[in-house]
């Protein structure tokens, strides 16, 4: 990963990826569990508001990278979201990835006016 | 018992609708997904302690999508359809359409008519029947292509 690669508005959009695959691995979920889940793991850190939820789960989706089925309750359709075993070893890898830009960025704030190694 | 107000979200799923440009499947389970949602999420804050009111606002706050949400849901469903007639101006693309719809509807009906074993030059009677089922068959054709592929 060279400093070139690094696209800020991209992690930031990995980042809430990221979250909604990590809070899926409990189990399967429907789209406002995953949303509050997020929140309440992060400390009311990460918030989905104004529907943002929707277009990254519906493109999670697509990738393969989670299934949503729907069933009947009370009369009441419902969607509820899994984890695949793609989007597993996907969060997987990513997690590495965004472990290994933390950690280089800890570096920098350590030590300012320093290069790192 | 507390009632469950019915439709109490139908305005705002009607928004959201009357806002999302997708072909009529995706539009119906996008509305669907997310009214369940907002009815669940509402229900529960309503349990942890919430007026009813300030549980779907916050609900709504959380779930209903604004525009730019809207923008990208658009974006992720969008039509093959679309994909590949983009560089077409409208104008074009309509009298495209058109002519695919007047010969579809044509092979259709000749076929028909074949499998009928019908010649309509032995029954001249049957060609307003005939002209008037056509045009209903291509009004129903081009709302369907409308709704459930455009």
């Amino acid at each position: 990963m060279s400093g070139e690669d690094f696209d800020v508005q991209g992690f930031a959009r990995d980042i809430n990826e990221l979250l909604i695959l990590s809070t899926l691995r409990a189990g399967a979920k429907h789209g406002y569990q995953v949303a509050l889940d997020v929140e309440t793991e992060s400390n009311g850190l990460f918030k989905f508001r104004h529907g943002t939820l929707y277009p990254i789960l519906h493109r999670l989706e697509g990738e393969g990278l989670i299934e949503g089925s729907w069933s009947k309750e009370g009369g009441r359709r419902r969607k509820v979201y899994t984890l695949t075993g793609t989007g597993e070893r996907h969060l997987s890898g990513e997690t590495d990835r965004v472990q290994e830009i933390v950690s280089r960025l800890m570096l920098v704030l350590g030590r300012p006016g320093e290069a790192p190694a | 018992m507390r009632a469950r107000p019915r439709g109490a979200f139908e305005h705002v799923l009607r928004e959201v609708g009357s806002g999302l440009t997708v072909p009529l499947p995706v539009r119906v389970h996008i509305l669907r997904e997310l009214a369940y949602d907002l009815e669940a999420l509402s229900d529960r804050f309503v349990a942890e302690g919430l007026s009813m009111d300030e549980a779907r606002r916050r609900a709504s706050e959380a779930l209903v999508p604004d525009a730019k949400s809207l923008n990208a849901l658009e974006r992720l469903h969008e039509p093959l359809y679309k994909r590949f007639t983009a560089h077409i101006t409208p104008d074009r693309s309509r009298v495209g359409e058109r002519w695919a719809l007047a010969v579809t509807a044509s092979v259709l009906l000749a076929g028909g008519l074949a499998l009928l074993r019908i010649n309509l030059l032995d029954q001249p009677v049957l060609w307003p029947a005939l002209a008037l089922g056509a045009v209903l068959f291509a009004a129903v054709l081009a709302k369907a292509f409308e709704l459930r592929v455009k």
